[in-house]
């Protein structure tokens, strides 16, 4: 694996772009200040428990508040805990960008997030996630760097789960708790190969690796995430990833899964 | 001394009637269409503009303002910053009727006030190129070069020398 980072991170500094509006994980830069994005998505994912095939629908908001604030509110539906679609859960994100060092073509940014988190859904996995299976906050950093052709951007986090079943004795501690998120993120622009219009295609293909470690046990995944990215009229993106573990020893729901998601950006949408 | 020293610099304050008809801007830390369209947007609000030409590959804007409106240089930075970005290079296309510069000449344009920081005498008559220096409009490497050159507190903060009235120093390259 490491030999395949290595080559995609030297192939892009060869020959690429650099892209940073990752599929899996949220770059350091901000959207722009009043500017509206919102979003659908889909995952879908064969159970391991059920070996059905089951899909979460998200629809999501971002709000550029300032230069330096955005916000994403979020709400989910799914049948990965019940047997129908429901309502589950909703989030709310903020992102703040606390530096930034702009150089032509090149930049170093660094932002804090946080997020919370509230789901219908009891404990049944030992995954951590906000994405609309538990109940918790996270807190982070995020370091993105464009050097000339290579953006790369690293995220680490802290995040807890809040469950009601937290509290209740024939629970705990099956389940994690506590767990360290990070992720490492770089992109490459394929096409156009030269800008000349705003309504040129650009397709970008991605290469994230999505990790956690429990914090209270001893469990751990590593996922590597390849992605796909169509943008339209420089307006709205078409995305759609796979995520698969290379390595780990926790029950999750499903080793892999796809994400396909669409999003549109509506500049100077409010004063 | 204090009289002699600002009837020097009463001297020094040239108004003229030159105006600001356009200026190129490049926008830094941005490699990507979404985010130039970003910026253009942003400039486009800007009540004084009129045009923008957009060359998405060097992240250039060459901008039109619309005749008789007042231009501020500072509504360009800010409209690129809350795009999240940042100006790396800003030079603005100016009509001066023939006059005299040198090291230190102050000029009344559009109302605004420009410190001029230029090695040689200058005379400038018709379309000329000067080129924003202040920190905003610049890249942080670029910003120190100038400091180092030009130690004065007024381009470290923007200010005249009351502290209070915004001064853009400029340079012609």
């Amino acid at each position: 694996m490491k030999q395949f980072l290595f080559s995609f991170c030297f192939f892009i500094s060869i020959y690429g772009s650099a892209q940073e509006l990752y599929v899996f994980s949220e770059p350091a830069s901000n959207m722009p200040s009043h500017a509206l994005s919102p979003k659908q998505y889909v995952k879908v994912l064969s159970n391991s428990r059920t070996n059905k095939l089951e899909s979460r629908y998200t629809s999501e908001m971002m709000i550029g508040i300032n230069k330096n604030l955005m916000i994403h509110a979020a709400a989910t539906l799914s049948d990965m805990y019940t047997e129908g679609h429901r309502w589950e859960s909703v989030r709310l994100y903020s992102k703040y960008r606390m530096y930034t060092k702009d150089g032509m073509f090149s930049h170093f940014r660094l932002a804090s997030f946080a997020e919370l988190a509230h789901s219908n859904n009891k404990p049944k996995y030992e995954e951590l996630s906000l994405d609309g299976d538990q109940s918790g906050v996270q807190f982070g950093f995020i370091a993105t760097q464009l050097l000339h052709k290579l953006a790369i951007s690293s995220t680490i986090s802290v995040i807890e789960s809040l469950q009601e079943s937290r509290r209740d004795p024939n629970y705990y501690p099956v389940y994690p708790y506590q767990a360290i998120n990070y992720s490492l993120s770089a992109g490459y622009l394929v096409a156009p190969k030269t800008y000349t219009s705003y309504d040129q295609t650009n397709f970008n293909i991605y290469l994230e690796v999505l990790a956690q470690n429990s914090l209270d046990r001893k469990l751990h995944f590593i996922d590597l995430a390849p992605a796909l990215q169509l943008i339209f009229n420089s307006s709205s993106k078409l995305n759609l990833g796979y995520r698969f573990q290379v390595a780990g020893n926790m029950n999750r729901m499903s080793n892999s899964s796809f994400l396909l998601s669409y999003e549109w950006v509506f500049l100077n949408a409010f004063k | 001394m204090k009289i002699i020293l600002s009837l020097f610099l009463l001297l020094n304050i040239l108004f003229c009637t030159a105006q600001i008809k356009s200026a190129k801007l490049q926008a830094s830390g941005l490699t990507c269409a979404m985010c130039s369209r970003a910026v253009y947007k942003a400039l486009m609000q800007i009540p004084s503009v009129d045009k923008i030409d957009v060359n998405i590959q060097s992240s250039t804007y060459s901008i039109n303002f619309k005749k008789g409106v007042d231009v501020n240089p500072d509504d360009l930075s800010k409209a690129v910053m809350a795009a999240g970005f940042s100006i790396s290079n800003l030079s603005l296309i100016c009509n001066f009727s023939s006059m005299a510069i040198e090291n230190g000449s102050q000029v009344q344009l559009n109302n605004k006030s420009f410190h001029f920081l230029i090695p040689q005498k200058h005379l400038i008559n018709g379309d000329t190129q000067i080129t924003l220096i202040d920190k905003s409009f610049l890249t942080q490497k670029e910003f120190k070069k100038y400091t180092q050159s030009n130690q004065l507190n007024c381009l470290q903060s923007g200010l005249k020398s009351d502290k209070v009235s915004r001064e853009y120093h400029v340079t012609i390259i």
